[in-house]
């Protein structure tokens, strides 16, 4: 995989952490949600990304690396990174091909990203 | 902040978060970033944050004014924001429009605008049907 696809993905995913923050702040029961949760959850994306969220007292926080006590862990090939971020590829559709520590625990946090993504609708033109 | 400015918002910590990926791996985008020096704030509608350049350093730090900017970059209106960060609209044309308005240093602006073409080869899987 080319360097460039891999700046890709830390870009996009730096900013869906940021973009995570910056819903909480305009949607009330997103970060009443936010707040109740605890998680620190590790993304890895092919052999050489690994970053992981931390989200506690409702602050949201990105870390490059891998975190010591992960409480879900995401695993996705690069190639099926860049067509997400891309938006080549509903997320949704990628899951299956996604190795996902806790499923229960994915799905009971699955709100996070789905309600960032409803803020994002349309932003690409 | 409504959907919209939440949107601009993003595509521009696409820009600066950008510049501190292609930073860490370009050896050509190292070396540019040695020629400049200075503070870059932009206000885009009620949107704060500031790009840092020094000694071939880079950070950017979001929803907040620098103290001392070198420069400042105000696009008021954030329908014409999400044009510039999108790339249908040429800084220069909006410069000279008036629609991006540039206090401080302008050949501080012309220096960091060259950075702005390396974002177009990481990029480019936003728009893959070019």
């Amino acid at each position: 995989m080319s360097t460039e696809e891999k700046v890709f993905v830390k870009i996009m995913s730096g900013m869906m952490t940021y973009a995570i923050g910056q819903v909480a702040q305009m949607d009330e029961d997103y970060a009443n949600k936010l707040k109740a949760l605890d998680e620190v959850i590790q993304y890895k994306i092919g052999d050489d990304i690994a970053y992981y969220t931390i989200i506690k007292d409702g602050k949201v926080e990105g870390f490059e690396g891998t975190a010591d006590n992960p409480t879900l862990v995401n695993e996705i090939a690069l190639e099926d990174s860049v067509k997400m971020f891309s938006g080549q590829a509903d997320p949704a559709s990628l899951v299956s091909k996604m190795k996902i520590s806790d499923a229960n625990k994915a799905l009971e946090l699955a709100f996070i990203m789905t309600k960032v993504g409803e803020y994002m609708e349309g932003m690409g033109g | 902040m409504d959907k919209n400015e939440f949107q601009v918002k993003l595509m521009f910590y696409i820009m600066a978060k950008g510049y501190e990926e292609i930073a860490k791996v370009d050896e050509e985008f190292q070396e540019d970033l040695e020629d400049i020096d200075g503070i870059v704030q932009w206000n885009i509608g009620n949107i704060r944050a500031y790009l840092k350049f020094e000694e071939g350093k880079y950070s950017f730090v979001m929803d907040e004014e620098a103290d001392d900017p070198d420069v400042t970059m105000i696009l008021e209106d954030i329908d014409f924001a999400r044009k510039f960060f999108s790339g249908e609209e040429d800084a220069t044309a909006a410069y000279m429009s008036g629609d991006l308005k540039i206090e401080g240093n302008l050949q501080l602006t012309m220096t960091i605008g060259s950075l702005a073409e390396y974002l177009g080869d990481y990029l480019k899987f936003l728009r893959p049907e070019e």
